[in-house]
């Protein structure tokens, strides 16, 4: 199997490290034996049909959710022997719907973290503009708005600014992009990949968008029938020969993979 | 009329409001401060949401005597006045807070509540900047409806000598008087939407707030118009300071003779320069509880009462029977000692309408059962459930009465005198009997047992101050069925009152010799 190609780290020092998870939701089993390993610096893109485990994988990873067997460990420490709030902090995490506070301005939002962390006003002020700038959203027309009156691809980049107001060195994003215009997002995608890079951020990246987990991944896992059938390079996973990736790669459009 | 009505009555309609507002304040203020944090822990808990639900629940359906009569005897909260009056308002308005608070936080959005658990919000931190916002407007509806429940619960704290609108309430009707009645009533009404107004200010359905320029001047208006009275009120008659040094406390019942005698034992002791605080028109049995957890020293009672009702004992004929029986067991039960009688007696009374007695020449209660009437019947709750009451009284006359209402006494008055019923249970003494021109039917049979007015005072007091002894002793007698009667019809009919009909009779004693000045 292709699916370590790659030299097996010390998992226990990795940013984050999944040990033969199992996950249960209710009756539903939802995870069958996962492991997987993040190291420092990678864009970890992960795949997957609807309701395959995605989301709930990440929420393994800061504590919204418990193991049923096996370890998550994150920042050599497993998550459960973490305290909650303090790992939570400092994991960025943009939600699937972005989760924003609907009776909080934008600029609260972005800045809640920071308020709770005490920072002074004046430094939360600039970091909030900056954040948003960052995303692409002007200050000025934005920070004093409600999230009920933003589209759905300006509440995502608000999800996103707030992630990253803490500067945590993990994030976990649950499609950030979705929602947004072909060009917004190829422009975001761009600019993420690169600062994620530049600032040496860990990243666990959830998409349906092939085209999104080849521009910016350095890791691409696809997630089929509560496991990990696929854990390979962008340059690989096109070729890869399990049934589950071709399926899921023809139907992305991509074309039969020797013909590449 | 409506004019010379409200200038006599301006100063007290105004100290009523006050204590109104106060009374409502206070409880809907303590109500939310223990209720807003029950219902969120109520929420996070649900093993604890059942039993605060239903607690606060079973709560709500306690009557209002019942609850003040357990209070009571309470250190720190019971005692008569506002105090007690503020605690069972606060636990009236506790339902409407903590269910609200409930709702409020269990209907917050789960992906919102999930969003700030995700961002590693505290259990504090996620109440304070998730939970309670998003709550705000359901706990906010919830204050403002106890608020305008509590305005009219308020009403009862009359009971329990707290005062307020519900003072005019009950004498109205006691007293058959329906400017007391209407002005309580009306103003009772006006404080609820006035404050219900006043929360049109906090009102915020949605975020970005909507515009709404008239909140704020609606409800400040609201707000002026509930406080300016109140500021009045202090201007026109400013509360009395109480005096040290402990001063016998009179407690009276919550209808007219009641608090004609405590006025005259009152004016009697002030004579005589005792220092006296006046708690009266104590609801339902609350003056004998009151008296028993030493909130007061003394009150008027009735043998019979005393006999049946709270020592309870089957029903006796002999008039100094009951009153030596009711003395022993009052000095060995309670530690209480029991005056000497006061001269008059108010036993039960059936009341027709002059003109049904007429019509069907009846003179004693056997006439009546005789007479070929479908008799239409209403008691008093009193009469209904005592010994000596309803039951007894058809067995031994031989009356079925098709589904007897039981109601309010002072209502079923008014309801024999407009024709809306043919027969009640009343009371000998009482003015209305003249006032409405009604007839007291004879007990033939002598089913009703002897009630003689004494007055009932604390052992300790009796013997500490020789002063209150020797004034009680000296009343001994000195009031015929007749003079109780007139002076009843003069408070009751003539809307004199009790403190002037009070001195009326005690100067008339002085002028016959009966008492000495
Ligand atoms: N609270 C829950 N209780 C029980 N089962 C749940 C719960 N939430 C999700 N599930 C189930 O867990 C499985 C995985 O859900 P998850 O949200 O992780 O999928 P996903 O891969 O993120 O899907 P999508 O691409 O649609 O977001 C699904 O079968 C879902 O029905
Ligand atoms: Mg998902």
């Amino acid at each position: 199997m292709g699916i370590r190609s790659r030299q097996m780290p010390q998992s226990e020092l990795a940013p984050v490290a999944l040990r033969q998870v199992h996950l249960i939701r209710g009756q539903t089993p939802v995870l069958n034996d996962v492991s997987l390993t993040v190291e420092r610096g990678e864009i970890v893109m992960l795949l997957g049909a609807s309701g395959s485990g995605k989301t709930s994988l990440l929420k393994l990873v800061n504590r919204l959710l418990e193991p049923t067997k096996g370890e998550v460990w994150v920042a050599g420490r497993v998550t459960t022997a973490w305290d909650a709030i303090r790992l939570r902090r400092r994991i960025g995490y943009v939600m699937q719907d972005a989760g924003l506070l609907p009776h909080y301005t934008v600029a609260r939002n972005v800045g809640l973290l920071l308020e709770l962390e005490r920072r002074p006003a004046a430094e939360r002020r600039a970091r909030v503009a900056a954040l948003l700038e960052l995303v692409g959203l002007d200050p000025a027309i934005y920070a004093q708005r409600f999230p009920a009156a933003l589209s759905g691809g300006e509440r995502q980049r608000v999800g996103v600014a707030r992630a990253l107001a803490l500067d945590p060195a993990l994030l976990l994003m649950d499609e950030p992009f979705g929602a947004l215009d072909p060009v917004v997002r190829a422009r975001l995608q761009q600019e993420f990949a690169a600062l994620a890079r530049t600032l040496g951020k860990t990243v666990l990246f959830v998409t349906h968008d092939l085209q999104e987990a080849l521009r910016i991944g350095t890791r691409i896992c696809l997630l089929a029938r509560g496991q990990l059938v696929a854990d390979a390079v962008p340059d690989d996973f096109l070729r890869h020969d399990a049934p589950d990736v071709q399926a899921y790669v023809q139907a992305a459009g991509f074309g039969a993979p020797a013909q590449r | 009329m409506w004019w010379s009505f409200l200038g006599e009555n301006k100063a007290a309609l105004l100290v009523a409001w006050r204590e109104h507002v106060w009374l409502v304040i206070a409880a809907t203020t303590l109500a939310a401060a223990v209720g807003v944090p029950l219902g969120v822990a109520a929420a996070r808990y649900a093993k604890l949401r059942g039993m605060v639900l239903t607690v606060v629940n079973v709560v709500q359906t306690i009557p209002s005597l019942a609850l003040f009569g357990l209070l009571l005897p309470l250190p720190w909260l019971g005692g008569i006045g506002a105090r007690t009056a503020i605690i069972a308002l606060t636990l009236y308005a506790l339902l409407p807070i903590v269910r609200n608070t409930v709702t409020g936080i269990l209907d917050v959005e789960p992906s919102v509540r999930e969003a700030a658990e995700a961002l590693g919000l505290t259990g504090w931190q996620r109440l304070r900047h998730v939970e309670l916002p998003l709550a705000a407007n359901v706990i906010i509806a919830g204050v403002r409806t106890a608020t305008t429940l509590a305005v009219g619960t308020a009403t009862i704290a009359a009971a329990i000598g707290a005062g307020g609108l519900g003072a005019f309430i009950f004498r109205g009707l006691r007293q058959n008087d329906h400017r007391l009645l209407i002005a309580g009533g009306v103003l009772a009404a006006l404080l609820a939407l006035l404050a219900d107004a006043v929360f049109i200010a906090f009102e915020r359905r949605q975020w970005p707030a909507a515009p709404r320029p008239f909140a704020r001047p609606v409800a400040l208006v609201a707000l002026a118009l509930i406080v300016l009275p109140v500021a009045w009120s202090y201007w026109l008659a400013p509360p009395v300071v109480e005096r040290t040094g402990r001063p016998i406390v009179i407690g009276s019942k919550d209808f007219t003779e009641s608090v004609i005698l405590a006025e005259i034992l009152a004016q009697r002791l002030e004579a005589q320069g005792v220092a006296v605080e006046r708690r009266f028109e104590l609801g339902g049995n609350l003056a004998h509880e009151s008296l028993l957890a030493g909130a007061i020293d003394v009150y008027p009672e009735y043998t019979g009462t005393a006999w049946t009702a709270i020592l309870g004992e089957r029903p006796l004929t002999n008039p100094a029977e009951v009153y030596a029986n009711v003395r022993r067991a009052y000095a060995a039960r309670f530690g209480l000692t029991v005056g000497p009688p006061l001269g008059f007696r108010n036993d039960f009374a059936i009341l027709v309408r002059r003109q049904t007695a007429t019509a069907y020449k009846l003179r004693t209660l056997s006439d009546a059962a005789r007479a070929p009437i479908r008799w239409r019947a209403g008691f008093g709750q009193d009469f209904m459930a005592r010994a000596d009451g309803y039951a007894g009284f058809c067995a031994a006359y031989g009356f079925h009465f098709e589904s007897p209402r039981e109601m309010d006494l002072s209502l079923t008055y008014r309801a024999l005198a407009v024709g809306e019923l043919d027969l009640i249970a009343g009371n000998a003494t009482d003015g209305r009997i003249a006032a409405l021109d009604l007839v007291a039917l004879e007990d033939d049979r002598r089913y009703f047992p002897p009630y003689e007015a004494v007055y009932v005072i604390r052992q300790a007091v009796w013997e500490a101050t020789p002063v209150v002894a020797d004034t009680i002793r000296a009343l001994d007698g000195v009031i015929d069925t007749d003079t109780m009667r007139q002076m009843n019809a003069a408070v009751d009919g003539a809307q004199r009152s009790p403190r002037e009909v009070a001195a009326d009779f005690l100067a008339a004693c002085f002028q016959s010799g009966a008492l000495a000045p």
